[in-house]
Formats: C-alpha cells, structure tokens, sequence
C-alpha cells in the first residue's frame, strides 16, 4: 500500500533519509568555512586605513552575494514555477528565499558594525545601504505572502508572480537611490575595492565561494525538509478520507 | 578587532542557529511520518 | 481596442458604484486632510524651515490615502463573488486590471485635486513654480505607484489580512518612484531655476511606470486564475 500515487506528477522525489551526497555537501560547505575562516583572520593582509575591522567585508560581501543568489534563485524558480506549474519549483523559491532573508538579515547586522568603526556612524543612506534595506523589505513582503491561509497553488502562483517583480525591482532600486545618495549627500563613504590587495581579493573570492557551498548545502535539506512536509500533509489527507469513509 | 570578532560572532551564530532550526523541523516532521505509519499499519 | 473598451466599463461601474455609495472617496478625503491636519500639529506651519517639507509631505498624504483606495478596490469584489463572475465573464483579465486602475486613478487624482491645494492653502505655501511641471510631476508619480498598487492589491485581497498586507508590498517595490517623485517636486516647488533636474528624475519614473506597468500587464492572468 503505497501513500504517494501522485507522486509523478507532483514532480517531487519523496526521500526523507540523510543521504550520502547529502555529507558530501555539508561536508565540503563547513571544510570550506573553517579554510575562510583562516584566511581571514590569519592569512590576509590588515587594512592600513580602516585596520583589522575591515576584515567584516569579507563575512559582509560574501554573505551580500549569495543572499543575491538565493534571491535570483527564486526569481528564476518563479518564472519556472508559472511556465511548468510544477509543484518542484514552488518549493525551491519557498526554501531559497528563507534562506535568502536569513543572509540579508546577516548582512543588515554585520553592515552597521562595519560602518560604526570604519566611518563612525551607523547607518548612512548610500545607495548599497538604500538597496539591501529595500531588499530586505521586499523579501520580507513575500514572506509575509507565503504565511498567507489558501490553498498551496494560489499561494505558490501569488509568490512567484511578487518573486519576479521583487527581483526585477532591485535593480531599478539602486539605480534611483544612486542619483539621489550622491546628490544629496557629501560622500561619506569611501570606494571599496580600491585597495584590495592580491591575497585579500582570494581571501573575499574564496569566502563568497564558502557561503555559496552553505547556501547550496542549506537549500538542499531545505528542499527535502519540504518535500517531506509535503509527504506528511498527503498522509494526513489520505488518513482523514479513510477516517471519513 | 572587537568589532571583528562581534560581527563574526554574530555571522556563525545566525548560520548555525539556521542549520539548527532546519535539523529541528527536519527531526519533527520525520518523527511524525513515521508515527503515521505505524498508525496506517 | 475591445480591451480597453471593456476596460473602461470595468473603470466605469466602480467610479458609479462609488457614486451611489459614497463610501471611499469621502473617507479617502477626509483622511488626506487628516494627515495634513496632524502634519501641522508635529511641524509648525509658521516656521520657514517647515516649508521645506511639503515636496514631502504632498506624497506623504497622495500616498496614505491611495492605500484607503486601493485596499478597497479588489476586496470590494469578493462579496457574492463577484471577482469570480469577473474573471469568467469573456474578458481579457488585462481589462480587469486596466479598469481596476483606471478607477483608482481617478478617485486619487480628485483626492489630489482637493488635499493637495488644502495643504498649501493650511500650511501657507505661495507656490510661485511652473504649474504645468508640477501636474505633469504629479500625473506621473501617481500613474506609477496606482499601476504597481492595483496589482499588489489583487495579491493582497487574496489575503486575510489585506489591509495590512498591502503597504508592505506595495512600499518596498514602490521605493525608487517614490524617491524619484519626491526629488522632482522637491526640485519644483524649491528650485525652480534647476528645471533640467526635474526632468531628469521624471525621466527616471516615467521609466519605472513603463516596466512595471508591462509588468502588471502581462502578470495579472497569474493572479486571477481560478
């Protein structure tokens, strides 16, 4: 007696248990971490302006990145989603946005730390800044639509549909909060990248690649904690109709 | 280097407080299917 | 051409169903005047410094009472169903949209029409800048965040707590409108002599109010699906 007659057509690949692959990639992600975390606090070079506090960019940057990533992830699991209608994507974007929020909310934290002591203030309406807050915001908003009551499919096409603009809004975002930050504001903040030098961009390339792993890593047991959710409603579902008859 | 070390800090620990919450859910729905089996038995 | 033309009866029966009503467009007033009230209770409308925050205060209040608007425009339609009959009814979903909006942004134009006079008018502003620019900055800006707001509205309705859903979606992806009406008025009201600038940042909404609009366009059949 199997559950999951409509498994094929759900598109899901219901599989609970821990696989070996599974390690494999948490395994690659937290060796990757500990490595980062050597060159950034041993290997790379101290900042001679800002010192040793410039070493948050590397957590900062790399962190800012991937939660573009996982962003980019659902808007193009969002777009999928409403061409195939294939339940797989839906679950995608849910979990990569999460995880997306979760990286923005790092970023949001570690920011103002960085710019309390490299330029003696909190928070400065730059155009980075501006963006990442909008971001922020906008993610929260299509959190705040995942947590709506409904069906999963009216929910699923509303997400993907606020996905997609989300995602086409970022840009334009920084854009306009470019020419407004420059022209109303004194620039505060310096240009970054100027001074990096060679082992510092290694140390920055190779930590954006460890939380890539992460993220990866992260949005693959997320998935499969959602399929198996997913699982367990159709089990309960079956359980109340047996029930009912 | 305080700065570092707090912000750092605060990175891992949202990092793995995520992992942590994701094994959580994880734990709780597979505890639940399987109790649904042994029901469906 | 039967898109728009089914548009605008879709624009037509709201703007009449608001007529007979009265329920939106008076509250929607009322409340515009409200903020501006509250506005010169928190800001001394004597002090000269206080003039530097009307470009401000005009989207403050154009924008708070849009949301009035727009939260009422799609939940309006889930009594008896309605939205259903809509959406089977042989209409392009596209007319449902545009009439949606078309509606909204003429009960916001004639909020604005009356509050944002009242705000000079109580705030004791002489606006001595170029009228034209000024209703052009204004046509644009509302044009933008009506479109992207009757779309987000649809999402929202969907919701039960659309009412407070709907400024957070609408806020955030409405961001660089906002910034972009706000700075040309700024530029008109104050600065009349840097004219070009005006002109440079309605460029930039007017850009936004084509994407997003095409946007709105070809996402709205998604959200009405049954």
């Amino acid at each position: 007696m199997s559950f999951f007659k409509n498994e094929e057509e759900l598109g899901l690949n219901l599989n609970t248990r821990t696989t070996l692959v599974n390690h494999i990639v948490y395994g690659i992600a937290f060796a990757m971490i500990l490595v980062s975390a050597y060159l950034i606090f041993i290997y790379s070079n101290i900042e001679k302006t800002m010192g040793a506090v410039q070493k948050i960019f590397y957590v900062h940057v790399g962190t800012a990145w991937n939660a573009l990533l996982a962003f980019g992830v659902v808007f193009v699991c969002s777009i999928l989603y409403l061409a195939t209608k294939k339940r797989i994507y839906d679950v995608y974007a849910t979990v990569a946005a999460e995880i997306g929020v979760v990286f923005i909310i790092i970023v949001m934290l570690t920011g103002p730390i960085w710019a309390r002591s490299a330029w003696n203030v909190w928070w400065s309406w730059e155009p980075k800044l501006t963006s990442a807050l909008i971001l922020f915001f906008i993610y929260i908003a299509y959190t705040m639509i995942r947590f709506m009551d409904g069906s999963w499919d009216k929910k699923a096409r509303l997400c993907a549909v606020f996905g997609i603009i989300g995602f086409i809004d970022v840009p334009i975002v920084y854009f306009a909060s470019e020419w407004w930050g420059s022209k109303f504001h004194p620039t505060v903040v310096g240009q970054e990248g100027g001074g990096l030098e060679g082992n510092m961009v290694f140390a920055l390339v190779f930590t954006v690649f460890a939380f890539s792993f992460f993220l990866t890593a992260l949005i693959h047991k997320g998935v499969r904690i959602e399929k198996a959710r997913i699982e367990l409603q159709h089990m309960k579902d079956k359980i109340a109709e047996k029930i009912g008859r | 280097m305080t700065f570092l070390y707090t912000a750092y800090s605060i990175t891992m620990a949202i990092l793995f407080g995520y992992i942590f919450y994701l094994g959580s859910k994880q734990t709780k729905v597979i505890k639940e299917i399987e109790s649904l089996k042994e029901l469906y038995k | 051409m039967s898109i728009l033309r089914n548009a605008l009866t879709i624009a037509g029966k709201d703007l009449r169903a608001e007529r007979k009503s009265k329920q939106v467009l008076p509250t929607m007033l009322v409340f515009a005047v409200l903020v501006i009230v509250v506005f010169s209770f928190a800001f001394d409308p004597d002090k000269e410094s206080t003039k530097a925050l009307i470009p401000g205060l005009i989207w403050i209040v154009s924008i708070f009472s849009a949301i009035l608007g727009l939260n009422r425009s799609f939940i309006s339609e889930l009594k008896n169903d309605n939205i259903q009959g809509m959406i089977i009814a042989p209409v392009n979903s596209i007319s449902i949209f545009l009439g949606k909006f078309f509606a909204n942004f003429v009960m916001i134009l004639i909020v604005q029409a009356i509050a944002i006079p009242m705000l000079f008018l109580l705030f004791d502003y002489q606006f001595n800048g170029s009228l034209p620019w000024l209703l052009l900055t204004i046509f644009t800006g509302t044009f933008g965040f009506v479109g992207i707001g009757s779309f987000l509205s649809a999402i929202a309705s969907n919701s039960g707590i659309s009412e407070m859903l709907l400024p957070l979606l609408l806020f955030p992806i409405a961001t660089p409108a906002l910034i972009g009406i706000v700075s040309a008025t700024k530029i008109i009201l104050r600065h009349p002599d840097q004219i070009e600038k005006a002109y440079g940042w309605l460029q930039l909404v007017g850009g936004y109010d084509i994407i997003f609009f095409g946007i709105c366009i070809v996402l709205f059949d998604y959200i009405l699906e049954v």
